[in-house]
């Protein structure tokens, strides 16, 4: 705020007494007298409130409209495909024979069929959005080795995934090993193994020959042997199919809420409130859901209100999405909607909490009627069962007392200990309010220190007090008021600004006629504009 | 040698501690004598506002007390001026009566050192400056016109003197002028309106500034070069008519003399500024409400010197020497008794005519001591004090113009100084 000061007198003094008249020790000095306007603002509720927020109604009133998603339980939670990695060993089993240049290496050629353990998910098919394989490959056989690599069910534009490779000559002692990592982004995997009946199980074909390079037939011992190393990792879904399991997940977290951060304390009484709470289920699986707590928390008035509503506890059944595509989307949510309002709950108990925080607790049970879907149960990459809020309040409330509060950090650019430079030595700053709302606003400054200890107040009562504006008796303004608030500084004042490193702001509003709910409308506003009346110490260089 | 040594020290403390032009090409005419060598050095500053008080707390950077700041002010008038001229050097002047057999003639070599400023301000400048905008609530503060010039340079000076028989004499010399600094600032338009309670001020503003090559400031340092001519012509005059019956005792001379006609040419990195703006203030509009954004501080500063920065250009620039017109007339008789009145006008230095009025008595070949009232010039009104002594063979003149801006400085608008020591040989 001293900042903001410092360049806004900085102007003042420019435009008012022009370039020759500025702060330094070193030169003459003298007392001018300043009268300038340093800051002003226009103050409505579109600066509380996001405009995207608020909308208005043809009568003027203001409606704040949120719509919001506030819990999301996506793909990550549901199947997981772990980096995991598989090892295979081939022994020759002959005693020993020879193999001429590009002949095949007996033991290699047969399908090889590998299952994975997914806890319980069971895959049929499955279409990699991203991901890599890394083999590596290792050879005793003290010749070249070319060596091809299939997955005759790993797709991608209907060319099967495959690979060859050159292993160079080894020896049963020291193997040499290759390490060749493959994209595997958009293949599409069929996971029922080699007869289209299992899950889980993905089939590879592996073949080798002599290098067609070699010079010579190469002599194969007992015991030579290739070890194939293979890693899946960093795999992200893009489509998968089959049963994804039944079980239950329950979670409680907190969840901070900005709309209310800054106005900690005062009574609210919000006219009509209703809220519109949407569950979509983005999975092609059966879910039971059950909200078990939702709390409002005040934590500087250490105030909570839970929410009462007949399905708070109660389970709500999701039905599967549909393998349908809809816009946006390559499926088609179903959804559940639960209204709240006053009559059916006590969501206007748990507004008027003033909450920053929101308590949650809910569980939920996958496929809780088992494999219903006799393994087709699917998701995609942006599946999600996902609940989100419409909120609808008409800005209509009664306040008394309720205080924004708000802090604001200062920096002088001192360093400490450094004496304090005669600026202004007396006067005052007003604070010219044009208040076109229907509350009084009970304006306090106070500066502190960097441990938040209070250094001073800048107002004091009754001379904080911004007027509400009169009102009709259908209790809509009819004129602005004005009202002038007098900062008195001096030089103690201003070592006090040099001293403190954050002002606090509270403003305290109620409505005016008292106990009557007010709509506050789109052309309402507030103009505040600071003046400064005061004796600056000029000097010259 | 070492008296020489001593008076150069005297001459340079003097024109350095405050620094003023008195002396031109007549006073180096050697009459009689083959050589003469001068030292000398003058200061003085005035104004129709300033007080001697304001001038010398300005200048040690002290606190300007409200009542120096009032007793100023109630000299203020519509139009205000402020000036001042600092000029030491030394000069050698031969008679070339035994050189070339012209009698009569001599020529003169004069090097100086010149400094001169001079200000015109509005009475609302002063008042919005010295006391802030705030006594123009709901009013408008008219502070232009102003202009301001300060110049510096150094000057060689070549010429000739011939003094005839019947005691009228001409003069003549020609000066190269290395230009060592310029500063100029007219402010053609500068209107502050401030509004009842202060909710809003206006400032129309039209200003140009000149600076000269701002990395060359220094004495040694050449920003520019010029030429200057001073003249003048000295008839006798009698203020008295003689008749066959009787003779006037009262003799003296009627002088018209020009003096700094001539300019300088400054260098190609003189820099020129311009500035023809209305800056409108409301106080500074937080757009976002009261929620200042991170960067907001910067963006003022950059807005802030958007809105100051003139436009600049930088080139050659001629400027032009206040240059100086004196008549005077002179008059002396047997008992020792003088008298001397003229005007002075000066021209481009913000100047008004001014007239002065003086007398004295020569007590002895060793001491003469006189006075003068001066009207105009940078000041009101001023008198002066001078005194003239030759001690073993040197002359030695010193004194004011400016004694009621020492003696009352409070209340005073001048100050003044100079000397000289001469030796003719």
């Amino acid at each position: 705020m001293h900042r903001i000061l410092r360049i806004t007198i900085s102007l003042a003094l420019i435009i008012t007494l022009g370039p020759s008249c500025r702060k330094n020790d070193t030169g003459p000095s003298w007392d001018v007298d300043v009268l300038a306007p340093l800051l002003r603002a226009e103050l409505s509720l579109q600066n509380i409130i996001a405009d995207s927020l608020i909308s208005v109604d043809p009568d003027s009133a203001l409606t704040i409209a949120y719509n919001g998603t506030v819990y999301r339980f996506n793909l990550d939670t549901l199947i997981n495909i772990p980096d995991e990695s598989i090892q295979q060993t081939f022994i020759s089993p002959l005693a020993s024979a020879y193999l001429q240049p590009g002949a095949p290496i007996p033991f290699f050629g047969a399908q090889q069929e590998t299952k994975y353990n997914l806890n319980g998910v069971e895959l049929k098919r499955v279409k990699i959005r991203s991901g890599w394989i890394t083999l590596e490959l290792s050879n005793s056989i003290q010749e070249i080795v070319d060596i091809s690599y299939l997955m005759p069910n790993a797709t991608k534009s209907g060319a099967p995934f495959s690979f060859t490779e050159s292993i160079p000559a080894g020896t049963q002692t020291l193997q040499s090993t290759i390490t060749r990592s493959y994209d595997l982004s958009g293949y599409a995997i069929d996971m029922r193994g080699v007869n289209l009946n299992d899950f889980n199980t993905m089939v590879a074909q592996f073949t080798a020959n002599i290098s067609t390079s070699a010079t010579d037939s190469i002599m194969i011992n007992q015991g030579d042997k290739f070890d194939m190393k293979y890693t899946f990792t960093d795999i992200k879904t893009e489509y998968a199919v089959g049963y994804f399991g039944s079980y239950s997940i329950s979670n409680a977290y907190t969840e901070p809420v900005d709309l209310f951060k800054n106005i900690p304390i005062g009574y609210l009484n919000i006219d009509s409130f209703s809220m519109n709470m949407k569950i979509e289920n983005g999975f092609g699986i059966d879910a039971q859901l059950r909200i078990d707590t939702l709390q409002a928390i005040n934590t500087t008035t250490g105030g909570s209100t839970a929410m009462n509503h007949p399905l708070i506890g109660s389970a709500i059944n999701l039905t599967r999405a549909v393998d349908l595509a809809s816009p946006g989307y390559p499926f088609t949510y179903t959804e559940y909607n639960i209204s709240l309002n006053n009559n059916n709950s006590n969501i206007n108990a748990l507004v008027t909490t003033l909450p920053d925080l929101f308590r949650y607790a809910f569980a939920m049970d996958i496929n809780p009627f088992g494999n219903n879907s006799s393994g087709n149960d699917f998701l995609y990459h942006n599946s999600d069962i996902k609940i989100s809020i419409d909120l609808d309040v008409p800005v209509r409330f009664e306040a008394n007392g309720l205080t924004m509060m708000d802090t604001v950090s200062f920096d002088l650019g001192k360093d400490p200990g450094e004496p304090h430079e005669t600026t202004i030595t007396d006067g005052f700053f007003y604070i010219y309010v044009n208040n076109g709302f229907p509350f009084d606003a009970k304006l306090q400054i106070y500066l502190y220190d960097e441990s938040f200890a209070i250094m001073d107040s800048l107002l004091f009562t009754p001379n904080n007090i911004i007027k509400a504006a009169p009102v009709d008796l259908s209790n809509k303004v009819v004129a602005n008021r004005e009202t002038r608030l007098d900062i008195p500084v001096d030089i103690q004042k201003m070592i006090l600004f040099e001293q403190a490193s954050k002002a606090i702001v509270k403003v305290a509003f109620t409505t005016k006629p008292n106990s009557q709910i007010m709509t506050i409308y789109e052309y309402y506003q507030l103009d505040l504009k600071l003046v400064g009346d005061f004796t600056y110490r000029a000097s010259v260089n | 040698m070492k008296e020489l040594f001593y008076i150069s020290l005297l001459v340079c403390y003097c024109t350095f501690a405050h620094g003023q032009p008195r002396l031109g090409i007549a006073d180096f005419a050697v009459d009689t004598a083959n050589f003469g060598i001068g030292l000398y050095g003058e200061y003085s500053l005035g104004s129709t506002v300033l007080t001697n008080r304001m001038y010398m707390d300005f200048y040690q950077g002290r606190y300007l007390e409200a009542e120096v700041l009032d007793k100023a002010s109630k000299r203020l008038v519509q139009f205000n001026k402020a000036g001042g001229d600092i000029k030491y050097g030394l000069y050698f002047s031969q008679n070339l009566n035994k050189v070339i057999k012209k009698k009569g003639l001599s020529y003169f070599v004069n090097v100086a050192d010149r400094v001169h400023w001079d200000l015109l301000f509005t009475d609302d400048l002063f008042k919005a400056v010295f006391y802030g905008n705030k006594m123009f609530e709901g009013d408008t503060a008219e502070m232009g016109t102003f202009e301001g010039n300060f110049q510096r340079y150094q000057q060689f000076q070549l010429g000739l003197i011939k003094t005839n028989e019947n005691k009228s004499a001409i003069g003549m010399g020609l000066s190269f002028l290395k230009g060592q600094q310029f500063y100029q600032l007219d402010i053609t338009r500068a209107n502050l309106y401030t509004s009842m309670l202060g909710m809003e001020n206006n400032l129309d503003l039209e200003y140009r500034t000149v600076e000269s090559d701002p990395d060359n400031t220094d004495m040694n340092d050449m920003s520019g070069w010029g030429a200057s001519v001073d003249a003048f012509y000295q008839l006798p005059y009698y203020m008295l008519q003689n008749t066959p019956e009787h003779e006037s005792d009262w003799k003296g001379y009627l002088r018209i003399e020009a003096r700094d006609l001539g300019l300088i040419v400054w260098n190609d990195r003189t820099r020129v500024r311009v500035k023809d703006s209305v800056y409108h203030n409301e106080g500074i509009l937080i757009p976002t409400g009261l929620a200042l954004s991170p960067t907001w501080e910067e963006e003022q500063r950059d807005s802030l010197k958007q809105l100051l920065q003139p436009e600049t250009y930088t080139g050659s620039l001629t400027s032009i020497l206040p240059a100086t017109f004196h008549l005077r007339m002179y008059q002396a008789n047997s008992s020792g008794l003088f008298v001397s009145m003229g005007t002075v006008l000066r021209t481009f230095a913000n100047y008004s005519p001014m007239i002065y009025l003086g007398g004295g008595k020569t007590f002895s070949y060793k001491l003469s001591i006189g006075g003068t009232m001066e009207f105009g010039g940078y000041g009101r009104f001023n008198l002066g004090v001078e005194a003239k002594t030759r001690i073993k063979g040197y002359e030695l003149v010193l004194g004011s113009r400016s004694l009621g801006g020492i003696l009352f400085p409070e209340t005073g608008g001048g100050n003044s100084a100079f000397i000289s020591i001469t030796k003719n040989f």
